[in-house]
């Protein structure tokens, strides 16, 4: 057999593979070494800002990444190189949606050869206090908490 | 040397214009292919062009091949800075004319050791 024609299946959400993408991409943008850390579901979720993107393939999913601004100033600070007080809104919204196109365009190269095999939608961004996204009960998804000091990000994938 | 620095995303325009400000050079922004065609018909003299590929309009691969048939911008070196990882991507752009590629996620040491070599120094 061909191995450029084996496709691998998972059989559940592969988050770890987003994972992977999502410490990568912090590490290299910003020198941040992100920790996932257990979540609890009874802790405070409210977020500010949501970077998504539609990965649409044979298993369409969503991918958000879910920060507040005290979590993506640091993160975009280093990223620019721009002090934290002259960062406005529009350029932490826009570093986290950078963030999310990142992550969804290594996750894409790293599922490749799999049954989540997708392409990208345009990368956007949600943002209010409190902001979140509501699927129907009993989707499949998958989160993890990852965190660096001040910095706490919720990466959600949704099985679509 | 003036620089432009092409992408919707103003952190990605940021991250790239301090590492050519880092290097001692001078780095303009444009956020769209169309506002970057208007500034290189201006009296900038541009050496070094940043491109990402995925825009709003008219997109990165699209705006290169435009300069690669235009005489006055032909010769001035692109890297293209992109979340388009994909080999078959990759020799896309290599066929329309970029210099060197650099795929999203990047450290500011590739960035920096791209810009030094698509300048035509050597990098330790």
């Amino acid at each position: 057999m061909n191995a450029e024609h084996e496709i691998k299946k998972y059989e559940v959400l592969p988050g770890h593979v987003f994972v992977a993408a999502l410490l990568e991409t912090v590490e290299q943008m910003s020198g941040f070494v992100l920790n996932e850390v257990k979540n609890d579901p009874e802790a405070d979720q409210a977020h500010e800002i949501i970077g998504a993107m539609v990965l649409q393939g044979e298993n369409t999913m969503l991918l958000t990444l879910e920060t507040n601004k005290k979590s993506a100033a640091p993160l975009v600070s280093f990223m620019t190189g721009i002090e934290t007080a002259a960062l406005d809104a529009e350029l932490l919204n826009d570093g986290i949606t950078e963030l999310i196109n990142m992550v969804g365009g290594s996750a894409r190269a790293r599922l490749e050869t799999t049954n989540y095999k997708f392409v990208l939608s345009v990368p956007f961004t949600l943002v209010g206090n409190g902001v979140k996204v509501v699927v129907k009960k009993r989707t499949d998804s998958f989160i993890a908490r990852l965190v660096c000091d001040e910095i706490e990000l919720l990466l959600r994938v949704y099985k679509l | 040397m003036k620089m432009l620095t092409i992408d919707d995303s103003a952190v990605v325009r940021k991250i790239i214009a301090a590492a050519v400000v880092a290097l001692g050079h001078e780095c303009l922004e444009a956020e769209s292919a169309q506002d970057a065609l208007s500034l290189l018909e201006g009296p900038e003299k541009i050496e070094l062009i940043f491109l990402d590929w995925n825009m709003p309009g008219m997109n990165g691969l699209e705006f290169l091949k435009t300069i690669k048939k235009n005489d006055q911008f032909k010769h001035i070196p692109v890297v293209m800075v992109t979340t388009e990882n994909m080999p078959e991507s990759v020799i896309e752009a290599v066929k329309a004319g970029v210099t060197h590629y650099i795929t999203k996620p990047f450290s500011i040491e590739e960035l920096m050791k791209k810009i030094i070599e698509s300048l035509g120094g050597e990098v330790n």
